[in-house]
């Protein structure tokens, strides 16, 4: 081996490595992107009603690629995107996914689509009050839907005020 | 260190780098690739809301920005305590007629995606302020979201014309200037 190929070769080597720390970096970045502490803090600590009528904190899906979707039978948007929503929970749910649905709507209408939909991640009930504290996650307007994506570390790695496709979600798993 | 132990070390980083690298522009390339749609907009400037009264009753009118419509089913009045009273209970004009849309979720619904004036209230007294309570509900089609029931009211006299709703009134200068000066 010529000491020009040694050399090269070290070179190589070294933007090899140079790079893997760069794409831990990046990695790391991209995993931790967008965290605010506090604002959702709130919405991991609190509690919803079930609609067997149990009452289930969020605190327990911790540890779990979480993702919170927000809305409301009177939401079209909504509708619209939750079938994707049980497609995606059917898939990725052995890799560590887990939909929570949180209503700000009547039980009846919830239970009626939750079951025309064979939704199969828990659907929890909140008070209309959660709109406004909406508006300090993310969602400025207090629209629906509106998804948050959390790490297994609780840390935000996706806000989404509109709909979340299905690509994104597989994205997140690929 | 060995030469060729030095190379095959230096090979294998080398590989990893760029399987870490290809790998890592997949996923970007794929996320970035999925654009979000624009922000919506705040209600008030979605659907500009303001209230006049004439021959006695108050005309409501929602100045709907393009791209967004209001479900015309969905409009409750109320004036003081009174029930409230839906678009039908008066007799409107043809406009208020609404559109009818195709929704995937709701099937055919009516829904006004342009401006419209409604009335909203009869009989206002000719002396003294009448409150005007309208709840209204839309979607925002170029941002693909909802905005919940929303609550607005209005203060009206016999002569009022184009007036905003109480909640986005603004201090005087009157009552600003009385804050400073008794600090209250």
């Amino acid at each position: 081996m010529s000491l020009s190929n040694t050399r090269r070769t070290l070179l190589l080597g070294g933007a090899g490595l140079a790079a893997c720390g760069a794409g831990a970096l990046g990695g790391y970045w991209w995993l931790n992107r967008g965290v605010v502490a506090g604002d959702e803090a709130r919405l991991l600590d609190a509690s919803f009603e079930s609609l067997d009528g149990a009452t289930l904190p969020i605190s327990q899906w911790r540890g779990k690629t979480l993702i919170v979707n927000f809305w409301a039978t009177w939401c079209g948007p909504c509708r619209e995107e939750m079938p994707e929503f049980v497609q995606a929970q059917r898939e990725f749910a052995d890799k560590g996914l887990q939909f929570v649905g949180i209503a700000i709507d009547r039980r009846p209408a919830v239970e009626r689509f939750a079951k025309e939909l064979k939704v199969n991640y828990p659907v929890l009930l909140a008070d209309p009050a959660w709109l406004e504290a909406l508006k300090t996650m993310g969602n400025p307007q207090g629209v629906l839907p509106f998804t948050l994506v959390f790490s297994p570390q609780s840390a935000v790695m996706l806000r989404r005020v509109g709909k979340l496709k299905y690509d994104e979600i597989k994205a997140i798993f690929a | 260190m060995n030469p060729n132990r030095a190379q095959r070390l230096c090979q294998f980083f080398a590989k990893v780098a760029g399987t870490t690298l290809f790998a890592a522009s997949a996923v970007a390339s794929s996320v970035s690739a999925q654009t979000p749609p624009p922000a919506p907009l705040p209600v008030d400037d979605a659907f500009v809301a303001s209230a006049s009264v004439r021959d006695g009753q108050v005309l409501l009118k929602f100045d709907v920005l393009a791209g967004h419509y209001l479900f015309r089913d969905r409009f409750e009045f109320q004036r003081g305590g009174d029930t409230p009273l839906t678009i039908d209970s008066f007799k409107q004009d043809a406009s208020a007629a609404g559109k009818n849309k195709d929704d995937p979720s709701f099937g055919r619904v009516k829904v006004f995606d342009r401006p419209v004036s409604l009335i909203a209230a009869k009989d206002i007294p000719s002396a003294g302020k009448t409150q005007l309570t309208v709840i209204f509900q839309g979607c925002s089609e170029v941002a693909g979201v909802c905005y919940p029931p929303t609550k607005r009211t209005f203060t009206l006299a016999r002569n009022s014309r184009d007036v905003a709703p109480n909640e986005l009134a603004k201090p005087g200068l009157s009552s600003m200037f009385k804050k400073q000066v008794s600090g209250q």
